[in-house]
């Protein structure tokens, strides 16, 4: 980005997360336009919550997508780790046990991802397609379709309770986003899973170990997706084989709307949350306007294709010259 | 050459941001004339071809063509008035047979069917088309052959056969002997002879300056976006251009200098992996530079792979500085040692969507980074100090490295293998597609680092490069090592000789 002379103005909306950070501003104000409750602490709580578990499953997916590869297995990992996690603690296991077990699980299913990618050569939208049915499928038979309750306060603490003020899973979220927004700027993993994306054929002939990153791309996912679904878990109060039906598609609609490209190579976590953001307001607004809630899959995906096709017509017009 | 010209183009500007391409350029071709047309990387050749070809709008001046003035939008429009190119990189489609891409988007309809896209396909007429053509290429594959099968010599014939069938008035040929073997070459100048007799203009752009002086008629030259001169053929000579081209006369093109050559640093025996390479044996001593000579599809570049672990050996022994190694994977060669700087810069060798800095780090990243964070300064400091040693020519060392001439991309590459500081350095075609002025620089440098100490391997299709700054160079032809000359003993003809043994 060399100096161009432009001003100011010019480079920030060069930035993709700047326009989109500026389309959810304004979103708020039209929704605030429409319903006052849009700002009560109740409402933004559940803004909040909802942006924690959008926002960290789309942190997932950007570092997998800059790779150039996909996952389609959040919302059935919500579903199973949810239920994993209440069985364990149904069992008797105590809470903080539970949730490192279901972690280390998470750690072998991402292996298992990155085994069957990098060692097998299957395309990874395929692999977490058949996991996508697999691991949901397991949540359902293991509970024979019903909830599990979860009583343990600790762990409902972290779905439901609050830090002054402040709802626990956005302290996560702010966690999660530090420490993967530190890895992809400031480590060299970070700098060779963008050049994977980038040309994964010159970052192997560098010497760089495409496959061991590959693998750490997909681990780190499942276990965002736990992390994810533990935050769910713990604010339903159940373990529930039936939640999380299309939230892949969410998760990678917060990633490319924040500016992920899917031909790999590019992508922020800021833009990420930022996208949640976006999502998570939309979602609000239809509640808010008393929409049925049939309406939001219809109203999300114009609002995907939408950025999508801004952030290119813009991209084209950039580079056009 | 009294004529009128067929094409003019007249006080040609083009800018960038950042950067202006052309200025006030002009470019003529008269009727039936091979021209070529001459110019560093970054001279604007390639941004005047485009303009030409309507894949760039000029910011101003005139194009006219048969007096009439043009403006052509598109490549089909171009296509359309009779312009064609023929790029380095080709538009074929890999998976498709040879007569599909030639005819690609003009498929022949079998006669009695009408319509514009739902008609029957006459493939029995297209395919005879194309043998005809790629007879007269004097292709040793035929029209149902799959291009992605073919070697990037075949393809380009494929590319030329589509050129031609197109009947264009003038044919733009851009590096077309890049990749072509030495009798493809011969055959490529018989047909582009008979293109001209017929009627054909042929405009030539290559680096290769003996071949401007073998089929070329005019020589026209550009230096940083203008013009520089213009000579006719038989009156030029390879100072004159080069002078032209660079601006100061070069000293000299292959600056080999006397090098102590000390102990073996690499030992191979029995390299071998499928056909294409087959017992490879040989050693590599410190400060000394080794050629590899033969034909395409030799092996040379194969065994490399191999030896480098980016394909997997069939069998085979290792030494470097005497202990075996197992070179299993790119990243065991790098950090054995050895470094290879890949015969296709911009997919293999660079990521294009990231600056200078990243992609001289990219090799290096752990040597630079405590505690898991990469330290940015000595990053930044390091690809400055590259920069200015091999006078790579970016406006910042952010600027991303596709936005840089082919020469200055090469350059990058380097600078990532220098970074390493390997005491074996492997470097395939390092020069090719780059201009005289960046060649030479290069050259320097393997100088360089043979003096250094390390070990360079040299793979080249340019015979008088190989004979100009190797110590020993050996021949391979079909996977097997079939000649080895130390200097004293450099003879082209029986270089040759043994490039061709297995060859029938």
């Amino acid at each position: 980005m060399g100096d161009n002379g432009k001003s100011l103005l010019q480079k920030l909306t060069g930035f993709r997360e700047f326009m989109v950070l500026m389309a959810v501003i304004v979103l708020s104000i039209i929704i605030y336009a429409f319903n006052q409750n849009f700002l009560t602490p109740y409402n933004i709580q559940v803004i909040v919550r909802q942006v924690a578990i959008f926002g960290i499953l789309g942190i997932a997916e950007t570092a997998v997508i800059i790779t150039g590869g996909i996952d389609l297995s959040p919302g059935s990992m919500l579903a199973f780790n949810g239920v994993m996690v209440g069985l364990l603690m149904m069992w008797g296991v105590d809470a903080p046990l539970a949730i490192a077990i279901l972690l280390v699980l998470c750690i072998v299913i991402g292996l298992y991802h990155g085994a069957m990618i990098t060692r097998l050569g299957l395309v990874p939208f395929i692999v977490t397609l058949g996991s996508l049915s697999i691991f949901r499928g397991i949540a359902v038979v293991s509970t024979q379709g019903y909830p599990i309750r979860i009583q343990n306060e600790f762990f409902l603490w972290i779905g439901q309770g609050l830090v002054l003020g402040i709802p626990v899973p956005l302290f996560i979220l702010v966690a999660v986003a530090l420490t993967m927004n530190y890895i992809l700027n400031q480590t060299p993993l970070g700098r060779y899973i963008y050049a994977i994306g980038g040309n994964r054929e010159a970052a192997r002939l560098s010497g760089i170990p495409v496959r061991r990153v590959l693998t750490f791309v997909y681990v780190q996912a499942t276990v965002l997706f736990g992390i994810s679904a533990i935050i769910l878990a713990a604010r339903l109060g159940q373990g529930m084989p039936g939640v999380g039906i299309g939230y892949e598609l969410n998760a990678i609609a917060a990633a490319i709307i924040g500016g992920t490209s899917m031909y790999g190579g590019i992508g922020t976590v800021l833009g990420t949350i930022i996208g949640a953001t976006m999502m998570a307001l939309i979602d609000n607004l239809l509640v808010l306007l008393r929409v049925e809630p049939w309406w939001s899959e219809l109203i999300i995906g114009i609002v995907i294709v939408t950025a999508v096709t801004v952030d290119m017509v813009t991209t084209r017009k950039r580079l056009a010259d | 050459m009294e004529h009128e010209p067929i094409l003019t183009m007249e006080k040609i500007s083009k800018s960038f941001p950042g950067v202006v391409a052309l200025s006030d350029v002009d470019f003529r071709v008269y009727p039936k004339e091979i021209v070529a047309l001459v110019g560093e990387n970054g001279a604007g050749k390639s941004t005047l071809i485009k303009i030409l070809t309507g894949v760039y709008r000029k910011d101003s001046g005139r194009i006219l063509m048969y007096g009439q003035e043009i403006e052509p939008r598109s490549p089909n429009e171009a296509f359309a008035l009779g312009l064609t190119v023929i790029h380095q990189e080709f538009n074929l489609v890999p998976q498709m047979m040879v007569f599909e891409n030639v005819f690609l988007g003009r498929e022949m309809r079998k006669a009695g069917t009408t319509g514009n896209v739902f008609y029957a396909l006459n493939k029995e007429q297209m395919r005879a088309e194309t043998q005809r053509l790629l007879t007269q290429l004097g292709a040793n594959f035929g029209p149902d052959a799959v291009v992605k099968d073919l070697g990037v010599a075949q393809q380009q014939l494929v590319e030329i056969a589509k050129a031609l069938s197109l009947d264009a008035r003038i044919i733009v040929m851009d590096e077309p002997t890049a990749t072509l073997p030495q009798s493809d070459v011969e055959a490529l100048f018989q047909v582009v002879r008979r293109l001209r007799d017929q009627g054909v203009s042929v405009v030539f752009i290559t680096h290769r300056l003996e071949e401007v002086f073998e089929i070329t008629e005019r020589i026209v030259v550009l230096r940083d976006g203008k013009n520089a001169g213009e000579l006719r053929t038989s009156e030029a000579t390879m100072d004159k251009v080069i002078a032209l081209m660079v601006g100061r006369t070069l000293d000299q093109m292959f600056p080999k200098q006397q090098v102590e050559i000390g102990e073996v640093v690499l030992s191979v025996r029995n390299l071998t992996r499928g056909k294409l390479v087959r017992n490879v044996s040989f050693d590599l001593r410190r400060g000394e530079i080794l050629g590899f000579a033969g034909l395409v599809g030799a092996g040379r570049t194969e065994t490399v792979r191999a030896l480098f672990g980016i394909d997997p050996k069939d069998s085979g022994e290792i030494l470097l500085k005497g202990r075996p190694v197992d070179l299993s994977s790119p990243r065991e060669s790098v950090s054995s040692g050895v470094g290879l700087v890949p015969e296709d810069r911009k997919r293999q060798g660079l990521v294009l969507g990231m600056n200078v800095v990243e992609n001289v780090s990219l090799a290096t990243l752990d040597r630079l980074t405590r505690l898991l964070v990469v330290n940015s300064r000595a990053e930044r400091a390091i690809a400055e100090r590259f920069v200015d040693q091999l006078r790579i020519r970016t406006p910042s060392i952010r600027q991303l490295v596709k936005y840089l001439s082919g020469g200055n991309q090469q350059k990058v590459v380097l600078a990532k293998w220098l970074a390493v500081n390997p005491d074996v350095l492997i470097l395939d075609e390092p020069t090719r597609g780059i201009d005289v002025g960046a060649k030479a620089e290069i050259h320097a440098l393997m100088c360089e680092f043979a003096r250094e100490g390390m070990g360079v391997i040299l793979i080249s299709s340019e015979l008088p490069e190989l004979m100009g700054m190797c110590d020993r160079i050996l021949v391979m032809s079909k996977g097997t090592i079939t000649g080895e000359f130390v200097r004293s003993e450099f003879d082209q003809e029986k270089i040759m000789a043994r490039a061709v043994v297995n060859v029938k």
